[in-house]
């Protein structure tokens, strides 16, 4: 990993689906470049590719062609393991569905990417600091199932906060919220966003919430442009 | 935040998923335990069979058909120098008991009792020794079989009928004929029970036998034996060497029947109550010093010059020193009253001994070398032999040996003038190796050996010195030891029972794995995000399998008990409903803990590796999928356009083809393994065939959108592949078990006239316990055209009847040309191929053997049958030597009325067993075969007759495997409950899966009828496709039996079965369906 080097870094990604007769192109080309601290919202239509762009940042999609690199690696180059330790260390994410463990408590669901983590002795208490902190201190340990929506969302927003990335994946994250809810969840990120110096990319079809996250970059047949 | 947490609250929150999985395990769980503990019960009974049978014995000395002097206990027992555990002599004999006539159960026959002469040394060998009584002169102690088969109780009286031993092989020329049976009237003192040693048998074999133990003195006395026995039982605390020893220092020649004559010439002569002295014993007589055999014959004429002397004594090994090969010295008498001198050349006939027992006549023309005066052979005179029946009678004419006489000859009155005269006094007398190639004969060749200068005393010294009395088979053999290693390599019913209960624990695992599968995708977000937020796809593995341990561990504990529970049903059920599969022997419940833990092993890791698949398969998926929980992308790229399916089937369908050819063309004796081969390779063609066209269906649904019902149906029996495939799997599996099972059921027929058949083509099987002699002209009062009589030892039954390994098969002797000339046990001109290996040459004077049939070779003796490579057997025969029989072919049928047994030829059986004498086994031909069976038990009893058609005895066979195939087909029956139980289950869950996909349709203006048939139709075919398949490879595999079973009548119940299996599963599943459907409101749609 080169320190120097770009957090994140996309070049001529070109990304299918297969299909009949011939696949599926959602990506054509893509460049995207982003350091650290930066925001970035992607912005297009549903089904325009913006999840599917997100997740070859987040390394859960390998493209078809191009080089998609975090701090100068390309991902290419790493096994699974690798790609494992930098999404549990390098990266966050928050899905429009909250993909909590139903099993577990507000809390318990924070502490897990601790779990590979060789801090996880002060997770726990880093996990309560971070639910306090998301205003859901007294529901810890609640499980999914007792919380809101809205709720659920700030649990996996502290859940993608408790390794420290250095950079925040969000798809469609107030998608399944109203707009209250939603509303506080953007207010949310946008805080913790200034508060870590952290870099944040969010995937919204919603021009208001992508505005908070400017620059704003349109993703439309394939292809990505900035909108100044 | 522990990981032990994270577990357990997933085992807490998935229970509905874990409980399944605990039930899966117990199944397993329960039917691998059940199954070795089945086999641990097996094996454990005999092993207390094998103690009950043998007491306290440790060693035992079994001299056969031949007896010693009952000093030699006392001189072995004063060598051990114990007061305590002394050996025991007994005496054994093969014997038949009958009620006495005034008794209420006059009727009853015993024809194989094992008669037992005993003292009181015998019972303190007892498992549990009491009062050390004995029975007295004239009482009888009967154990409760023979006190159940004679129907009588203390204090009633039975008619024992006894085969009289001969001291000399009863068809030995020079050997006393006669009546051979003796008849005693005793009265039953007690009726002993298993403790109480009623169960006393040398013999490695289950079935109890019916023994009757009298007093040993009184029987000895009795057969004109007196102070004999044929055993020497040493109890378990003496060891082999220190047995060895003392009977090495205690043995006299006396003791087994050797005597020394002196002579006051200066000559002194050993001779063998036998009549013929064994070969190992010539030899070590030849290491004394100068030792001279002798043989002594009956010959029938002695010709010169147109006169001839009828039956004349010649003796081989006694004429002048100057004597050359070929050349004969005559006494003076024969000189004189032929009329011959020097030079002049004789004719001499005699009768040579067959196999058969017949007689063959051959003569030779010697030259006369020497002419001997009577006072010459002074020394003969003196020193000649005693022939029972001949030495002791005053005429000719009362000469009663082993010899067909001509009485006319017998009334000549210048030979009877000799025999007055000259008695045994040889008038002719031939060099000993040129006498022996005339005279010498499978009972052996030598009768007498002559010492010059040694005295009794050092003759006898010199003979223990230099013979080992192991070499005539004096030997302590280790009976406890041979009896549990025949336990340890007895038949294992653990494997059995685990391969009977396959199809249960396959079933129990496919359910298990489907509903765990379904589970995981339900689970699918969770495994996503955990690889999202960093965890690798190991360890999200790990996770699932640690997960799924404990359950797993709770499984098996419960299942262990539920085990043992399961192997007391199936105990239950082999003595209540299935006794022949155990030959009747009622089994105890045992198992080890040893067993207990590999059981549950077993299943643990059974289990642990079905989850671990199912884990590794739904973890290869990507986490985008897994978030997104859609599994059908990957299928319709994945797999390389369907190819291992492809491959499997074209794999399958070689091996359908190759199976074909094997079971028509290769193994037409024994095709029903092959078809099953077929048909479970077409199972799986087709398994694989079905999964190959569903990820077709898949992969065209990306293109091709006509929305129709059907194409909707399908397309959900394609997305959830797996499912569809297990449950067609488990569904097909099940019925071509039953299908295939209940044929082969259907196919153990046979025709009993066919010569090719098991029977032979014989319509009567028929055991005598004495023998029939060769020479009868009408034996059992039949012609011997109308039938094949063989020769019988008495060895360890090698088949389904018992259920230790065999050491020593049962020999029958056969003469392979009249059943080659009866085409025999072959199919049209293979018989003569197959009996001439009963004449082959093999190396080391090994005896080639057949195998009775196919069962016996493959499951009694697991024996390789080549006559290079075949096993080999160890016999003692009757004189002690040690010899080996190879299996070099075994009769083409898979059952046959030789079962357990080994057949070699007449020639080589009454080479090694003399003393067995006649025959005791008869293939007859008759036209109505049970008034034939009846006639000959009702006229035989006598001889221990036991008659019965061929095609009884055969059934009695085919009801062992019948016992196999039912219990498998019962096992398999609950296994495809299980299967129904599980496909319902599946469907239930798939339907609460897919509530809200229906809900939507109604809600959408979907008749609700419309949907309901559609879930219904989807469901129908989810366990129709296995039904299609299961009955298609099921048809391969079995209608080719059917047909040459000719059992065409069966495919009605056959098809019942079929209707009932499938009318079961569609049941369960539409069922199901129904009920699942009927409580389905809109709600369900506003839920989501």
């Amino acid at each position: 990993m080169n320190d120097k080097a770009p957090l994140l870094q996309l070049s001529g990604v070109v990304k299918e689906y297969p299909a009949s007769p011939q696949p599926l192109r959602v990506l054509r080309g893509i460049d995207f470049t982003l350091n650290a601290g930066e925001c970035a919202a992607i912005w297009g239509p549903s089904g325009c590719g913006k999840s599917t762009l997100l997740n070859v940042m987040g390394t859960l999609d390998a493209p078809e062609a191009g080089t998609a690199r975090i701090r100068g690696t390309d991902t290419s180059d790493m096994d699974t393991a690798e790609l494992a330790r930098v999404r549990n260390q390098e990266l966050g994410f928050v899905f429009q569905l909250h993909h909590l463990l139903p099993q577990c408590t507000a809390i318990e669901n924070v502490v897990i990417p601790a779990m590979v983590h060789e801090k996880r002795d002060t997770a726990q208490e880093r996990a309560l600091a971070l639910l306090e902190r998301v205003g859901l201190g007294e529901r810890a340990h609640h499980r999914p199932g007792a919380l809101s929506g809205g709720e659920r969302q700030r649990v996996a927003v502290a859940r993608a906060l408790i390794n420290e990335p250095a950079v925040l994946l969000a798809d469609e994250p107030t998608g399944a919220l109203n707009e209250e809810a939603a509303t506080e969840l953007a207010d949310l990120l946008a805080e913790v966003q200034r508060e870590r110096a952290m870099a944040i990319v969010i995937v919204t079809h919603a021009r208001e919430l992508a505005e908070r996250f400017a620059p704003i970059y349109a993703l439309h047949g394939g292809r990505l442009e900035r909108q100044d | 935040m522990t990981l032990l947490k994270l577990l357990t609250q997933g085992i807490r929150y998935h229970k509905r998923l874990y409980l399944g999985l605990l039930a899966g395990t117990i199944i397993a769980c329960a039917t691998v335990t059940g199954a070795l503990a089945v086999g641990d019960s097996v094996q454990q009974t005999l092993r207390w069979i094998a103690e009950a049978r043998l007491g306290g014995v440790g060693h035992a000395l079994d001299w056969g058909h031949r007896y010693f002097d009952v000093a030699l206990m006392t001189a072995v027992t004063a060598e051990l120098e114990t007061t305590e555990d002394t050996p025991a002599a007994v005496f054994a004999v093969r014997g038949m008991a009958e009620p006495a006539r005034d008794h209420t159960g006059a009727g009853r026959r015993l024809n194989r009792a094992h008669v037992y002469g005993v003292d009181s040394a015998f019972w303190a060998l007892a498992p549990e020794p009491d009062d050390g009584a004995s029975p007295k002169p004239q009482e009888a102690f009967v154990n409760e079989a023979a006190a159940r088969t004679l129907g009588v109780a203390v204090g009633d009286d039975i008619r024992l009928r006894l085969m009289r031993p001969a001291p000399m092989p009863a068809e030995a020329p020079l050997a006393q004929g006669g009546d051979d049976t003796a008849v005693a009237r005793l009265r039953v003192a007690r009726v002993l029970s298993e403790a109480q040693w009623g169960r006393f048998s040398m013999v490695t074999d289950q079935a109890m036998p019916a023994n009757i133990f009298v007093d040993r003195h009184w029987l000895a006395r009795l057969l004109d034996m007196s102070d004999k026995a044929n055993m020497l039982l040493a109890p378990k605390t003496l060891d082999g060497a220190q047995l060895h020893a003392a009977l090495r220092r205690a043995w006299q020649p006396a003791h087994v029947g050797y005597r020394f004559r002196e002579h006051a010439a200066g000559v002194t002569q050993l001779e063998s109550d036998r009549l013929f002295i064994e070969d190992v014993v010539v030899a070590a007589a030849q290491d004394m010093g100068e030792a001279r055999p002798l043989l002594k014959y009956l010959v029938n004429s002695i010709a010169a010059h147109g006169k001839s002397t009828p039956y004349s004594f010649v003796t081989a090994g006694a004429g002048p020193a100057d004597m050359p090969p070929d050349a004969v010295a005559v006494n003076e008498w024969l000189a004189n009253a032929l009329d011959i001198a020097t030079g002049d050349t004789l004719t001499i006939t005699w009768n040579e001994p067959l196999p058969s027992g017949e007689f063959q006549e051959r003569s030779t023309q010697a030259p006369v070398h020497a002419v001997l005066s009577m006072d010459a052979l002074q020394l003969e005179q003196d020193l000649a032999l005693s022939f029972p029946g001949l030495s002791d009678v005053d005429t000719c004419r009362d000469w009663d040996i082993g010899l067909p006489l001509d009485e006319e000859k017998l009334q000549d009155e210048a030979n009877e003038a000799y025999w007055n005269e000259y008695r045994q006094t040889p008038k002719l007398i031939a060099d000993f190796e040129t006498g022996r190639d005339w005279w010498g004969t499978r009972f052996g060749t030598v009768m007498a050996i002559r010492f010059e200068d040694t005295g009794k005393e050092d003759a006898t010294s010199l003979m223990r010195e230099h013979l080992d009395p192991a070499a005539i088979g004096l030997a302590f053999q280790p009976a406890r030891e041979n009896a549990l290693r025949a336990v340890e390599q007895a038949m294992d019913f653990g494997p059995l029972f685990m391969g009977m209960s396959m199809f249960l624990i396959a079933a129990a695992l496919t359910v298990l794995a489907l509903l765990y599968a379904h589970g995981l995708q339900m689970r699918a977000g969770e495994m996503g995000t955990l690889l999202a937020v960093g965890w690798t796809p190991r360890r999200v593995r790990a996770w699932l399998a640690l997960e799924s341990l404990p359950v797993i561990i709770a499984g098996v504990t419960a299942g262990v008990p539920g085990g043992v529970g399961y192997a007391r049903l199936l105990l239950y059920g082999l003595t209540r409903f299935w006794p022949d599969a155990v030959a009747g022997t009622p089994i105890r419940f045992y198992v080890a803990a040893t067993t207990l833990v590999q059981a549950a092993v077993i299943a643990a890791l059974c289990v642990f590796i079905t989850i671990l698949v199912c884990a590794i398969r739904a973890g290869r998926r990507p986490a985008r999928e897994l978030l997104q929980r859609d599994f059908t992308s990957g299928m319709a790229v994945g797999a390389g356009g369907g190819w291992p399916g492809r491959i499997l089937c074209m794999v399958m369908m070689l091996v359908v083809g190759f199976a074909v050819v094997q079971a028509v063309f290769v193994s037409r004796d024994n095709p029903a393994p092959w078809f099953f081969v077929s048909g479970a390779a077409a199972l799986t063609m087709l398994c694989a065939a079905y999964a190959t066209v569903l990820g077709g269906i898949i992969r065209r649904e990306t293109t091709v959108a006509p929305p129709r019902l059907w194409r909707l149906v399908l397309t959900q029996l394609a997305r959830r592949r797996s499912r569809s495939v297990g449950i067609a799997i488990v569904t097909g599996c099940g019925l071509f078990m039953v299908v295939s099972v209940f044929a082969m059921q259907a196919a153990m027929t046979f025709d009993p006239q066919d010569p090719a058949s098991g029977t032979g083509g014989f319509s009567v099987f028929a055991t005598t316990q004495s023998g029939v002699r060769g020479d009868e002209t009408a034996p059992l009062g039949l012609s011997w055209d109308d039938m094949v009589a063989m020769r019988v030892w008495d060895g360890d039954d090698a088949g389904c009847l018992n259920l230790n390994r065999a050491r020593q098969p049962r020999l029958y002797g056969v003469a392979p040309e009249r059943l080659i000339a009866r085409n025999a046990f072959a199919r049209e001109n293979e018989a003569a191929s197959l009996w001439e290996l009963l004449s082959l040459s093999l190396d080391d004077d090994v005896i080639p053997a057949l195998v009775g049939d196919t069962d016996t070779a493959l499951w009694g003796l697991q024996a390789t049958t080549d006559p290079e490579r075949g096993d080999q057997f160890e016999y003692i025969g009757d004189t002690g030597e040690v010899f080996q029989v190879r299996t070099v072919g075994r009769l083409p049928m898979r059952l046959s009325v030789f079962q357990g047994a080994l057949l070699i030829s007449e020639a080589h059986f009454t080479r090694m067993f003399p003393y067995e004498a006649g025959y005791r086994a008869f293939l007859v031909d008759a036209a109505t075969p049970d008034e034939t069976a009846a006639q000959l038990n009702e006229e035989h009893g006598r001889r221990g007759m036991e008659a019965t058609t061929s095609e009884a005895r055969l059934r009695a066979f085919y009801a062992v495997e019948r016992a196999y195939l039912t219990l498998f087909l019962v096992l398999g029956g609950i296994g495809m409950m299980l299967g129904a139980g599980g496909a319902a289950v599946i469907v239930l869950r798939n339907m609460a899966e897919r509530r809200a996909e229906c809900a939507l349709l109604i809600a959408l203006g979907y008749p609700p009828h419309v949907v309901r048939r559609m879930a219904l139709a989807e469901n129908a075919l989810l366990v129709v496709a296995g039904i299609l398949f299961g009955i298609g490879a099921a048809a391969l595999a079995v209608i080719p039996l059917m047909l040459q079973a000719h059992a065409a009548a069966n495919l009605t119940a056959l098809a019942i079965i079929c209707c009932a299996v499938i009318a079961a599963y569609l049941a369960t599943v539409l069922i199901a369906t129904r009920l699942y459907l009927n409580t389905m409101p809109l709600a369900a749609l506003r839920t989501e």
